[in-house]
């Protein structure tokens, strides 16, 4: 029984060929272009959070309590052996590099500008960020540490005026007070399309910072990088249960001595306005699905409408013989459902394929513009999109387009059904 | 014919209503589409223009590129009379804009240090409107500065307080000046209020030892003009009046100083014309279906219009005027649909700034008005009108052909 | 107990203002076994009435019991569901479904009814033969001629062992010697198996071969007449 319905479905389907293609294929643009633009964003907001997290950020980062709030030099605390240990056992962690932050002047004898001085433990960065990878020209730090050298952003080194060979003066205020300078060679460009290393940041040892700084061994930031970039928060978490009850003796605002304890913040905690961006980018994909499929029904509505008008007379004999309303329900409806889920298949496997393609071999938007690099909060994006082609990305049109098929199935079976067998057969509407 | 087209497209109501409110449905929210996007991107780029500090920008020559303080725009009471007397200029504005380290007993944090003239709406921002605490541009101090008030939590300070701003001067010596907090801003923006400071144009001028000379001429220009057809006349003009000073001199349209805003305004209107397009090819199959439908229903019935003398050619006529016809109603409600669309978004707007938090940074732009209306570019309009008429009475042609061609007991075979 | 009974019916249809009484109070009942015909030009209510009796009209007043069954009262559900059981429906050409083969429509009403498989193909095979389809049975009905398509439907109304068959116009658009072969074929059948078959038509050649023939006109019973000799058993 259950079969004949589906065959009675099927041959009506295939009855005007014509027709049911032309229904198929809008369907299947709908599906495919919804599965096209669902890998598209996944694809999209993954560079975003690449390149917010992978050039310097990391996924996680550990500063002193109080640092967040103002991000003074003399907010340092020691990486004491023991906790570092503490933080690498952290499950999905791959690794921690700590780091030396706060602002100077570098510059030449000619000319200089305001600095954000890096101080990087060159053989642990390695794993954590991709500056050593974002050398334009020369080479990266010495894995030794001890160098009296500097790497600078690329627009910094044009604004100061020097080169990969030259000398570069940097003095700062440190954290006693006092001014530390010192004279280091420039030994590596960089250019990361973030604004924030290639417009103000000079790179150097940690050693060589902590002594501009005046720091001794302290440091003012553990950067962590995760196995996979979703792990951020669940590691931020485990990280922030183990260091909750670590205390360390600090000098308040108020020079008086007090107990502060660790912030622990993942990519989304330091950079909320790209998690949000994420967050709106992937919900207002949900408008692009009511925008499509409402379109996509109203064919859908019209084709079938249509078809079930048109048999009305062989859908009245079949109701004299014997079939009963709600089995003649079911076959209009399922001509529908059936229909729909072919356009769909159609979809996945155009949009799907596309999508491969476009994972495999990018997109490039550059195409649409005359501009093919832009940034957006403060991150420079490709217009070269490499898509993600997920179960979900994909499983997710053809899940919502059920419910609209079935919508759109419902006016005709249900005429269909309720139609007036006697008057049907005589030809009368 | 029309009569007949127009009868023709009734005898099945529901079917043509259906229809047309598909095709009037995408119209009208292609037409808002448009609007939005156009509303957005004109907020995109006057934000970008803010900025730069103007449509076109006269700086020393290369200054945007390296932003180094000692580039100089070397007479600018010269080249600003020179600029002003091109047709189409509103304003220019000499501002001094340096990169420089604040300091109090505290703390430092990095500024940029902007000069501007006394008169109100000198600045393209409104700082006037943004002071929060003291006074601005009327300050009881020799030396008063404006700072974010990001900038003034970071150092720590209070009104009437000293701070120090180390900078390079134009001869690249490293130069200290002393000024004192003069007014708190809230400008709206996180990262503008960490790091924007103003002061007066001549107070920047004489503690940096900068004499007349000043680092920017923004140029406003009236309405709908082209910036870079402005920047060229300005180029000129700059150039008859001292050729010798034009050597110096790099004139910039917004568009040149942030093409990474440029590039992400292109990008957007192109997806945007992708989709439209994509959601169009949707609606196609949706009316080649339909007309293929009423063709072939009615194929008796042209083989009747066949023996009354009708010709093939007038056969398919008719049913492109059918098309024609459909297209016109779906266009006229659509466009009422869509027209409605834009007058209660630009009336009512839709606030994003629960979404982002109140601001967004785009290329180096904070983009602070949030709220999306809508605008309306006639020129766009008709293009999508003109698209879509163009692609229903497109979607028609096959039925039409096929209605020509069609013998009766051919087409029974086909439809049954 | 007849087979059907009908009493007082009335059928009162309304046409934008005009009110039209296709039945005007109907007595009339048939025994099992018959091979009976309504009769009476168009507009006389013989379809009306022949779609009261199978359930896909009910009458304004009055009652129709088929099988000791109040058909009349059933709602639509119920009335296709007797259908499905007791009724055999055969009506003018092209009432076949035409996405199904001669044999898938011949065993259609079986399926519907739940018979398995292989007692359909039992069924239906031999009679698909008996009304010379035999080689046709894997056509489209659009690759049968008007009679062919008429002994599929035939089939399929038989197929089902209803007690009743209901005939409406089954030789109209047949040419005559196609609609005489195709009545012989009904009156062997109606023999051989015992089933009743009632018509309504106004075919002569459906009239001859009628033994009992119910007239109608404007809604009433205008005479109803037996064929005595062959009544006599």
């Amino acid at each position: 029984m259950g079969t004949m319905i589906l065959k009675l479905a099927a041959r009506n389907l295939l009855r005007n060929t014509w027709r049911s293609g032309l229904t198929a294929g809008g369907i299947a643009v709908a599906v495919g272009l919804l599965i096209w633009t669902n890998a598209f964003v996944e694809g999209y907001m993954a560079q975003m959070i690449e390149g917010t997290t992978a050039v310097e950020l990391g996924q996680v980062q550990i500063h002193r309590g109080d640092y967040a709030d103002q991000q003074a030099i003399y907010k340092s605390f020691e990486p004491k052996p023991e906790m570092m240990e503490s933080i690498r056992s952290v499950e999905g962690l791959e690794a921690v590099a700590p780091r030396v932050e706060f602002f100077g002047l570098a510059g030449t004898e000619r000319k200089s500008q305001t600095t954000r001085i890096l101080g990087v433990e060159v053989g642990a960065e390695k794993d954590v960020s991709l500056l050593d990878d974002a050398i334009e020209k020369g080479r990266w730090l010495e894995p030794s540490d001890q160098g009296r050298e500097v790497v600078l952003g690329q627009s910094l080194a044009r604004q100061i005026g020097v080169d990969v060979g030259d000398e570069l003066v940097v003095i700062a205020q440190a954290q006693d007070g006092s001014l530390g300078n010192d004279l280091l060679d420039v030994v590596g460009i960089v250019k990361t399309q973030n604004n924030m290393i290639d417009r103000q940041t000079a790179i150097v040892p940690l050693k060589e910072a902590q002594f501009l700084g005046a720091l001794g061994g302290e440091v003012h930031e553990l950067a962590i990088r995760t196995k996979k970039p979703d792990q951020a928060e669940a590691v931020a978490n485990t990280v922030r249960q183990r260091l909750a009850d670590r205390r360390i003796e600090a000098i308040g605002d108020d020079g008086e001595p007090k107990k502060v304890g660790f912030t622990v913040q993942s990519w989304q905690d330091l950079v909320p306005e790209m998690n949000q961006m994420i967050q709106m980018s992937k919900s207002s994909i949900w408008i692009y699905y009511i925008i499509i499929y409402l379109i996509a029904a109203l064919g859908i509505l019209n084709t079938q409408r249509m078809s079930a008008l048109e048999r009305r007379r062989e859908f009245g004999v079949i109701q004299a013989i014997g079939m009963s309303p709600g089995r003649l329900f079911g076959v209009v409806m399922l001509e529908t459902v059936i229909l729909s889920l072919f356009g769909a298949l159609l979809g996945v496997l155009a949009g799907g394929g596309l999508s491969i393609y476009h994972a495999a071999y990018g997109f490039d938007m550059g195409i649409f513009a005359s501009h093919d690099t832009f940034s957006m909060l403060g991150v420079g994006m490709s217009a070269h999109v490499y898509f993600i082609v997920t179960l979900e990305g994909v499983l997710q049109p053809v899940l919502a387009l059920l419910p609209v098929a079935i919508l759109c199935g419902l006016w005709p079976a249900l005429s269909s059904a309720n139609l007036d067998p006697a008057s049907a057969i005589a030809g009368r509407q | 014919m029309w009569k007949l087209a127009w009868r023709n497209l009734w005898r099945n109501r529901t079917r043509t209503l259906i229809l047309v409110s598909a095709v009037a449905l995408t119209y009208g929210m292609a037409l808002v589409w448009i609007g939005m996007s156009d509303e957005i991107h004109g907020d995109m780029a006057e934000a970008a223009v803010k900025t730069a500090g103007g449509s076109v920008l006269i700086h020393g020559d290369g200054y945007w590129d390296t932003r180094s303080n000692e580039m100089l725009v070397e007479q600018p009471a010269e080249v600003s009379e020179a600029v002003q007397s091109v047709d189409g200029v509103e304003s220019v504005t000499q501002r001094v804009l340096l990169q420089g380290l604040l300091n109090s007993a505290r703390n430092s944090n990095p500024v940029q240090l902007t000069g501007l003239p006394p008169e109100k709406g000198a600045s393209i921002h409104d700082v006037e409107d943004w002071v929060v605490e003291g006074s601005w541009p009327d300050s009881p101090h020799d030396a008063p500065i404006a700072l974010g008030k990001g900038i003034v939590e970071s150092l720590e300070i209070q009104l009437g307080d000293k701070v120090v701003m180390t900078a390079t001067a134009p001869d690249g010596e490293l130069t200290r000046a002393l000024f004192r907090l003069g007014a708190i801003l809230d400008t709206g923006s996180k990262s503008l209020n960490e790091s924007a400071a103003y002061t007066s144009l001549d107070v920047a001028q004489k503690v940096m030892g900068l004499g007349d000379r000043v680092t920017q001429l923004g140029i406003t220009i009236e309405d709908g003009l082209d910036e870079a057809k402005m920047a060229e006349d300005i180029r000129a003009a700059i150039g008859d009046q001292s050729k010798a000073e034009r050597e110096g001199l790099e004139v910039l349209t917004w568009q040149t100083a942030m093409p990474e805003m440029v590039g992400a305004i292109e990008l957007d209107d192109a997806m945007m014309y992708v989709y439209l397009i994509v959601i169009f090819l949707i609606v196609t199959f949706a009316i080649a279906n339909t007309f293929m439908m009423s063709v072939m229903e009615r194929v008796r019935e042209f083989g009747l219009f066949n023996a009354l003398g009708l010709n093939d050619r007038r056969i398919a006529v008719m049913v492109l005027e059918e098309t024609i016809l459909l297209a016109a109603l779906a266009i006229v409600s659509g466009f009422v649909l869509g027209f409605s669309g834009h007058l209660i978004i630009q009336q009512v707007g839709i606030d994003m700034a629960a979404f982002t938090g109140g601001e967004m940074e785009m290329a180096g732009v904070q983009l602070m008005d949030m709220t999306i209306t809508s605008e309306l570019n006639p020129g766009k309009w008709l293009m999508a009108t003109g698209f879509v008429f163009v692609v229903i009475v497109l979607s028609a042609l096959y039925p039409a052909w096929k209605a020509s061609r069609l013998a009766p007991a051919e087409a029974m075979e086909f439809y049954e | 107990m007849s087979l059907i009974e009908v009493s007082g019916v009335e059928r009162t249809y309304r046409q934008g203002e005009v009110e039209v009484h296709a039945l005007r109070g109907v007595d009339v009942t048939v025994e099992g076994g018959e091979f009976s015909a309504l009769a009476g030009p168009s507009g006389s209510g013989k379809t009306t009435l022949l779609n009261m009796i199978g359930g896909l009209d009910s009458p304004t007043a009055g009652t129709v019991d088929v099988n000791g069954s109040r058909i009349s009262d059933m709602d639509r559900s119920k009335a296709a569901d007797y259908r499905l059981h007791h009724i055999g429906f055969i009506f003018q050409a092209y009432n076949l479904v035409p996405v199904l083969s001669a044999y898938e429509n011949a065993e259609f009403v079986m399926m519907l009814q739940g018979v398995p498989k292989a007692e359909r193909r039992e069924r239906v095979v031999p009679m698909l033969r008996e009304v010379g389809l035999e080689g046709m049975i894997d056509r489209k009905p659009s690759e049968l001629s008007g009679g062919q398509q008429q002994r599929v439907a035939i089939v399929r109304a038989l197929a089902s062992r209803p007690k009743l068959i209901l005939a409406d116009e089954p030789t109209a658009n047949l040419d005559s010697e196609t609609s005489a072969d195709l009545l012989d074929l009904m009156l062997e059948l109606n023999q051989e198996y015992g089933t009743t078959f009632l018509f309504s038509s106004h075919d002569e050649l459906v009239l001859e071969r009628a033994r009992r023939v119910v007239r109608l006109r404007s809604g009433q019973i205008e005479s109803d007449q037996r064929d005595s000799d062959e009544q006599v058993a």
